[in-house]
């Protein structure tokens, strides 16, 4: 399987690099081929909301960064993970800014009615299950119910399975190590 | 309950003056400012190029006793611009005195329809203002942008007249130090037509929009296409 890590801690220091460190660790004994994208390593611009991934170049986005290059690896993984610290109940702003860039050119401007709610129409058949992995300093319910509710949404709209869960910052390596084993079996990743 | 002397509007749109965000926060505060609250306007997205117009945003932040943020709903929440302000914000105003004593109000609108799309934007926002110790003073979502596409709402006739008379409602009481009354709230969510007509006219404009542009046959591309995907 293909899969597609984006990492959006704001340091180097957090508690979603050990997260991802883990995954990878879970993917690549499991053979899957691996690509990590460290975001604030990555030179990608703020979306323009310009649309000319819709009307210029369609699936496609114009600005040419490290940014464009995420439609064709999110719509040709099988699996794409969101790693992020949760901020305010959502994604870091490292995060947000790669996730800004690729919605639009993987789908279509018209509108879909999907369980009586519109939403934009898929472009292709196939998308990849997402499954975010947020991480926060303590209990929070509030932020957490806000950051699963965003994520079964983005769900909703990219027309894919979304799978959410929340990691602590005092969690040990070992209670990551086993959540991020337990979020990979909800995936269905064998 | 302290009435506001000076609001700022952070307008959150990477489309910045030529926003539906600027044309909704803008006649927000035009409202403000006719009940004789200060006020000042800042777009997110020329700040964040430079420090020092960085510094002049937050700074802009920390003199203002009501804060209003209008913005764009992206991928169900907040433009990476606008969180990346948030963060901003949080650190630089972290252990300044009398924090409550700000009231910040959130205005988000989304091409869809339905209001209801931007409820976690508003839900993002409110969860900021308790981290941040600022007070809530409420927020205010709209479906139906393309209906303002940018323009101002002055300008526009019957199609938007629940959103300015939500404004007018939510410009008074918060010109009196109150929250934002639940009447705006509803009012603001109901767009001026029919909804059929809306989505009709939603995708007939992109049609129109593509044969000036390139091909119907083009928009419907699938450049990634892999062995994965159809």
């Amino acid at each position: 399987m293909k899969t597609l890590v984006l990492n959006g801690a704001r340091t180097d220091n957090e508690t979603v690099n050990t997260v991802s460190d883990c995954l990878e660790d879970s993917l690549y004994g499991k053979g899957h081929e691996v690509d990590v994208m460290v975001l604030r390593n990555e030179k990608i611009g703020a979306c323009l909301g310009c649309f000319g991934c819709w009307l210029k170049t369609p699936g496609e986005c114009i600005i040419k960064d490290a940014g464009s290059k995420l439609p064709k690896k999110v719509i040709q993984s099988d699996l794409v993970f969101l790693l992020t610290p949760v901020t305010f109940g959502m994604y870091s702003s490292e995060l947000k800014k790669a996730l800004d860039r690729f919605p639009c050119p993987i789908l279509l401007p018209f509108f879909k009615k999907i369980n009586g709610e519109i939403h934009h129409a898929p472009r292709y058949d196939k998308y990849p299950i997402l499954v975010a992995i947020g991480v926060l300093p303590n209990l929070d319910e509030e932020s957490e119910s806000t950051f699963t509710t965003l994520v079964a949404r983005n769900g909703v709209n990219l027309h894919t399975k979304a799978i959410s869960t929340i990691v602590y910052s005092n969690d040990t390596s070992d209670m990551i190590k086993q959540k991020v084993i337990a979020t990979l079996s909800k995936a269905g990743v064998q | 309950m302290q009435k506001p002397t000076h609001a700022a509007l952070l307008v959150g749109s990477p489309k910045g003056q030529s926003s539906t965000s600027n044309s909704l926060g803008t006649y927000l505060l035009e409202k403000l400012e006719q009940k004789g609250v200060n006020s000042e306007k800042i777009y997110i997205n020329q700040c964040l190029g430079s420090e020092e117009k960085q510094a002049a945003m937050l700074q802009l932040v920390d003199s203002a006793d009501l804060i209003i943020l209008a913005f764009p709903l992206y991928v169900d929440s907040l433009h990476s611009q606008v969180i990346k302000t948030l963060e901003m914000i949080a650190e630089n105003e972290k252990g300044k005195p009398n924090l409550d004593k700000k009231r910040i109000v959130a205005m988000a609108n989304s091409g869809f329809p339905e209001a209801k799309h931007n409820e976690i934007a508003l839900a993002v926002c409110r969860i900021f203002a308790k981290q941040v110790g600022f007070t809530w003073a409420g927020g205010l979502a709209m479906g139906g942008g393309g209906m303002i596409a940018g323009r101002p709402l002055s300008e526009l006739g019957g199609m938007v007249r629940n959103q300015k008379k939500a404004l007018e409602i939510a410009a008074d009481s918060l010109a009196k130090g109150e929250v934002i009354p639940e009447k705006a709230v509803v009012l603001i969510s109901k767009i001026g037509i029919p909804k059929w007509m809306y989505i009709w006219m939603g995708n007939h404009g992109w049609k129109q929009e593509a044969k000036r542009q390139i091909t119907i046959k083009e928009l419907y591309q699938k450049p990634f296409k892999s062995k994965n995907t159809t």
